[in-house]
């Protein structure tokens, strides 16, 4: 009896000190990756030209800013659809979506609005007529959202809609805060440069 | 009649309100000098305690309503100053397909689908264009400009759409962060493959035409366009 006993633990000792010895060597993955769950790839598929367009943006602007935008809803829960319950409070839930978005918006002048009748040139001056500035993009791509929090269930649909009220709500606070100005101003300042390294010596801007 | 004493002080902006209020009837500013704003301060025996009441809810005010602006400033977290001119912009499109099949104890696999639409821009940087890069002989201009560089990839939400869902019984649909966390690897990919796509050569040409136009409009008759030595690596700021 005392025999088998000894030979039991003597087999269960060799076996821990395997799985140890395995491990240092790498044998084995550790507790942690076993029961971690693999990342999700996607496949490496083509990407296809749909369109190119010629542009003339002068960029002039960009502000970062972060915004949260959020959504909620009442829905029926799980537990009223098997038990029909009376009470609407019990019967009901709150669906909630935050999510946190940090994102850029660039501005700037678009120089090919400029027309022939917009410069006039006379020996070394030139005057121009730069074009008003604008929002050129307000980019918010996927890998620039945190999800706060999603309670329920959301649709695709709904959540990009959550998306572009992040996306507009960080808009309107970047032209409150006078990037469109700013914008103007420092398209003069990078034309006037330009300008004066092409030889004119007197530039006007209307 | 009052009886005016008249005395000036010199105070700083930031001073309590209790080291001025109590004597003002008229206050005019002179110029400051060495960091500090002087102040006249004209003085006047008779019972001002309504006026002076009143002065000191509007420096209260003041010093408030200064706070709030510089709170509102701090919203956005930083404004840019740049000179980029974006030449050409690339519409492309991509499928996001994956499967979630690898983890050993989740019983069922789940599939997903999902198609999306990409804005490249390129350009080049204005600011790096000096003095020395540009010669002018008469009505000849030489102009040597910094190469290309990707300068935005915009993928906007209404643009990604989940085509086809495939969810094993055991499973939970994919949640917008897991759906976000996908297409934020296409956007890595078509950001690495902007340079096989030929985006950096289409907009160095279409700089070295828009730069020809421009510079003819203004006069000039011959313009020869080149690019300089430097990397032509995409990378976005």
């Amino acid at each position: 009896m005392l025999k088998i006993l000894i030979r039991y633990i003597a087999i269960a000792i060799v076996l821990i000190a395997f799985l140890i010895l395995a491990r240092k060597l790498n044998w084995l993955p550790s507790w942690s990756d076993i029961f971690k769950s693999k990342p999700v790839k996607i496949e490496n598929t083509p990407i296809l030209v749909k369109e190119i367009n010629e542009l003339s943006q002068l960029t002039t602007v960009t502000a970062f800013d972060e915004v949260v935008a959020d959504s909620f809803r009442v829905s029926q829960n799980n537990f009223s659809k098997i038990l029909p319950l009376p009470m609407p409070v019990l019967a009901s839930s709150v669906d909630r979506i935050v999510l946190v978005g940090k994102g850029r918006v660039t501005a700037g002048i678009d120089l090919k609005k400029i027309k022939d009748s917009d410069i006039h040139v006379e020996k070394d001056s030139i005057s121009i007529k730069l074009p008003q500035p604008e929002i050129f993009d307000a980019i918010l791509n996927p890998s620039d959202f945190e999800t706060f929090t999603e309670e329920g269930e959301w649709t695709p649909e709904a959540v990009t809609l959550v998306k572009i009220k992040a996306r507009q709500e960080m808009t309107d606070r970047v032209i409150q805060q006078g990037i469109l100005n700013r914008a103007a101003s420092k398209g003069r300042q990078v034309m006037l440069n330009f300008l004066t390294g092409t030889g004119f010596k007197k530039i006007h801007f209307e | 009649m009052a009886e005016f004493v008249f005395f000036s002080a010199s105070l700083r902006w930031r001073d309590p309100p209790w080291r001025i209020v109590p004597c003002f009837a008229h206050i005019w500013r002179a110029p400051p000098a060495a960091g500090r704003a002087k102040f006249h301060i004209q003085m006047l025996n008779c019972n001002m305690f309504p006026r002076i009441l009143l002065v000191s809810i509007l420096i209260f005010c003041c010093q408030a309503c200064g706070k709030k602006n510089l709170e509102q400033k701090q919203e956005i977290l930083a404004i840019k100053e740049m000179s980029d001119l974006a030449t050409v912009e690339y519409v492309v499109t991509k499928i996001i397909r994956a499967s979630d099949d690898k983890t050993w104890y989740k019983f069922g696999d789940r599939k997903i689908l999902m198609s999306c639409k990409a804005s490249l821009k390129a350009g080049i940087d204005f600011s790096k264009i000096s003095e020395s890069d540009i010669s002018i002989f008469g009505k000849e201009i030489s102009l040597q400009l910094p190469h290309a560089r990707l300068l935005s990839l915009n993928i906007r939400p209404e643009d990604l759409k989940v085509e086809y869902q495939d969810i094993g019984l055991l499973r939970t649909e994919f949640s917008s962060q897991e759906r976000d966390q996908l297409a934020a690897q296409a956007q890595k990919q078509i950001e690495g493959s902007a340079e096989a796509l030929g985006i950096l050569q289409t907009s160095e040409n279409n700089a070295a035409l828009f730069i020809t136009n421009l510079l003819r409009q203004m006069g000039y008759e011959k313009v020869n366009v080149s690019f300089g030595t430097q990397s032509n690596q995409p990378h976005l700021n």
